[in-house]
C-alpha cells in the first residue's frame, strides 16, 4: 500500500471546452514535503492544482483525461466520493475567503459538515487548528466575533486553518500568499514549514524566491505542460529545461 | 461645413444636458402632481374614525377599515405564498442548474408570466382556486392569486440576491467537502436573506395596490366585519375604491371616501417601497465583502 497523501499525475489533460489548459502531465508529488509549482501566468497551474481536489468539476464544459491517483486510487473514476476526497485535500485560495460567520464558525464549518466532533470536542478542535496557524493568542478572546474582522494575514491563517480542521492528508494551496504584505507572508511560509512530515503540501506560486525558500521539491510549467520537475536545489542551480532557467533568472513571468 | 469649434461643441452639450434634466424633471413634477392631487383631495375625509371604522350606511359614511385590514392580509398572504416557491426556483436557477434546454424554458416561462396582464391573473385564480380548488372567493383565493402574480418579480429579487454572494464563499464550502445544498443552506442563503427579504417587500407593495387580481377571487365591495377565517370574503382597498367610483347610489358622497381610500392605499404602497429601499440600503452598507 501506498503511504498517506501520495499524489500521482499519470497522462492527466484537462479541457476548458476546448480549449487545453492542462496537457499530458505526469508526476508524482511527493508525500508529506512541500511542492511548489511555478510557471507563467495562465500556464494551467491553477487548473493542475484544483484538479487535484476537482474542484474544475464546478465549471462547465470540462473535460479531464488520464488519471489522478491519490493513496492510489484514480479520483476520476465514476464511483469516487468527491466529498471525502475533498475533505481529505484542503485547498486554500489565493483570496483570503473566510465565511461572514464567526471565527469558531468558519474553522467549525468542515469539523461539522463531516461530523467529526461536537460540544467539548469541537471546541478543542477548533483552538488546536487555531494554534496550528498560530493565531490562537491573536484571536483566543475574541471567537465569537466576525471573522471579517481580521487582518487580510489573519484571515489568510484562518482559512487555512479552517482546512486543516477537516484533518486533511493534502493541502493545496493557490498562491497563498500574493494578496498579502511581506510580513503576512513570511508567517505564512515558515508555517508551511512546520507541516513538512505530517500533510503533502502543494503550493502554486510566482514568487520563485518564495518556492526556493518554501519547497523541497519544484515544477515548472509552460502552456499546460510540466516542463521541469526535481528537488528544487537541482532545478535552481541545474534546469534540465531552458524555458525554466529563463524564467528563473526573470527573463519572462 | 465649418469645424466645430470648442464652444459650439459646448452648446451642444449644454443643450443635450437640458432635454435630460427636463425628463428627469417631469417625471418628478409627475410624482408630486400625484401626491399633491391625491393628499389635496383625500386628505378631507381622513379622520381616526376614516382608518379605524368600518363602512357604514351603504358606503356613504363610515371608514375603511376592514379594507384597509383585508389589503394586509392579502400583501402578506400573497408573500407567504409565493416566496418558498420563488426562493426554490431561484435557487435552483443560480446554484444548481447548467444552462441548457430546461433551464432556458424556465427563464422563459418566468418572463411570460412577468408580461401577463393582471386581470387574466384575476380571471386564473377565480377558474383555478375558486373554482376547481373550491376555495371560493376568500383572502386564501386573493392571495394565492396576488402569489401567483407576485412570482416572477420574487424570482428575479432573490436571483439578484443570490448572485450578490460572492463566488468565493460557494468555492470555501465547497473545497471543504461541503454538498452544493449545504453549500446553499449554510453559506448562500444567510448571505443572501437580507436582500431577498427586502426585494419581497418591494413586491408587496406592488401586489396589494393590484385590483385586477382580486375582483373575482377575494374582494367583497361591502361588509362591515373583518374575515374571521381564510375562506371568508375580504374588503381591500384597491377594489373598494373601483366599487365607490362606479357603484352605489351616492356618488357625490362616494366620490370624497374613494380619494381618502386612495391616499391610503397611496401611504401604504410607498411607505412599503420606502422601507424595503431603505432596508436594502442599510445591508448594501453593513455588508462586509
Ligand atoms: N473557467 C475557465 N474557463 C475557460 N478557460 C479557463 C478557465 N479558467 C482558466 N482558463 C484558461 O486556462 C488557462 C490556464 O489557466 P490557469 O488559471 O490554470 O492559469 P495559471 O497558471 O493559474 O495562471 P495565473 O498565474 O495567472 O494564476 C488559461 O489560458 C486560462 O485562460
Ligand atoms: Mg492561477
Amino acid at each position: 500500500m501506498n503511504p498517506s497523501g501520495t499524489i500521482e499525475v499519470e497522462n492527466f489533460s484537462l479541457c476548458y471546452s476546448d480549449k487545453p489548459a492542462v496537457k499530458d502531465v505526469n508526476l508524482r508529488f511527493p508525500e508529506r514535503k512541500i511542492t511548489a509549482v511555478m510557471g507563467p501566468s495562465g500556464c494551467g497551474k491553477s487548473t493542475l492544482l484544483r484538479s487535484i481536489n476537482r474542484m474544475n468539476d464546478l465549471i462547465a464544459g470540462v473535460k479531464t483525461r488520464g488519471k489522478i491517483l491519490f493513496d492510489g486510487e484514480n479520483i476520476y473514476d465514476s464511483g469516487a466520493d468527491i466529498y471525502r476526497l475533498r475533505r481529505r485535500i484542503g485547498m486554500v485560495f489565493q483570496k483570503p475567503n473566510p465565511f461572514p460567520m464567526t471565527i469558531f464558525d468558519n474553522i467549525a464549518y468542515g469539523i461539522r459538515i463531516h461530523k467529526l466532533a461536537k460540544g467539548a470536542e469541537l471546541s478543542r478542535r477548533v483552538e488546536s487548528a487555531l494554534s496550528a496557524v498560530n493565531l490562537l493568542d491573536e484571536v483566543s478572546d475574541r471567537l465569537n466575533r466576525s471573522a471579517m474582522e481580521l487582518s487580510g494575514g489573519q484571515q489568510q491563517r484562518l482559512c487555512i486553518a479552517r482546512a486543516l480542521a477537516a484533518e486533511p492528508e493534502v493541502l493545496l494551496l493557490d498562491e497563498p500568499t500574493s494578496a498579502l504584505d511581506p510580513i503576512s507572508a513570511d508567517k505564512i511560509e515558515c508555517l508551511l514549514q512546520e507541516f513538512v512530515g505530517k500533510l503533502t503540501v502543494i503550493i502554486v506560486t510566482h514568487n520563485v524566491a518564495q518556492a526556493a525558500r518554501v519547497a523541497e521539491y519544484s515544477g515548472f510549467m509552460m502552456l499546460g505542460e510540466m516542463v521541469d520537475f526535481g528537488p528544487t536545489k537541482e532545478l535552481f542551480t541545474n534546469p534540465k529545461n531552458r524555458l525554466t532557467e529563463c524564467y528563473l533568472n526573470g527573463k519572462f513571468g | 461645413m465649418p469645424e466645430p469649434t470648442s464652444t459650439n461643441r459646448l452648446k451642444t452639450q449644454r443643450r443635450g444636458f437640458a432635454v435630460f434634466t427636463a425628463a428627469a424633471l417631469i417625471i418628478l413634477l409627475a410624482l408630486a402632481a400625484i401626491i399633491f392631487f391625491m393628499s389635496s383631495r383625500g386628505i378631507k375625509v381622513l379622520s381616526w374614525e376614516f382608518i379605524t371604522q368600518p363602512p357604514k350606511k351603504g358606503m356613504t359614511e363610515g371608514g375603511v377599515f376592514p379594507a384597509i385590514v383585508g389589503t394586509f392580509l392579502l400583501g402578506l398572504g400573497a408573500m407567504l405564498s409565493a416566496l418558498p416557491i420563488g426562493v426554490l426556483a431561484a435557487v435552483y436557477l443560480t446554484e444548481f442548474s447548467r444552462p441548457g434546454r430546461f433551464v432556458s424554458l424556465v427563464r422563459i416561462g418566468v418572463n411570460t408570466l412577468a408580461g401577463m396582464p393582471s386581470i387574466v391573473f384575476g380571471l386564473f385564480g377565480f377558474a383555478f382556486f375558486v373554482k376547481a380548488l373550491g376555495l371560493g372567493v376568500s383572502v386564501l383565493s386573493g392571495a394565492l392569486t396576488l402569489g401567483a402574480m407576485s412570482l416572477p418579480i420574487i424570482i428575479s429579487v432573490s436571483e439578484e440576491a443570490l448572485k450578490t454572494v460572492p463566488m468565493t464563499f460557494r468555492e470555501a464550502s465547497l473545497s471543504l467537502g461541503a454538498t452544493r445544498w449545504r453549500t446553499t443552506l449554510k453559506v448562500v442563503l444567510p448571505n443572501a436573506v437580507g436582500g431577498i427579504i427586502t426585494g419581497a417587500i418591494l413586491a408587496m407593495g406592488r401586489a396589494v395596490g393590484e385590483t385586477a387580481p382580486i375582483i373575482f377571487t377575494a374582494a367583497t365591495f361591502y361588509t362591515r366585519r373583518l374575515p374571521a377565517s381564510p375562506f371568508d370574503e375580504v374588503m381591500a382597498l384597491p377594489f373598494h375604491i373601483y366599487g365607490l367610483v362606479t357603484e352605489g347610489l351616492y356618488p357625490e358622497k362616494q366620490l370624497p371616501i374613494a380619494f381618502g381610500s386612495a391616499l391610503i392605499l397611496m401611504i401604504i404602497v410607498l411607505s412599503l417601497s420606502g422601507f424595503g429601499i431603505f432596508w436594502r440600503y442599510k445591508i448594501r452598507k453593513r455588508r462586509v465583502w
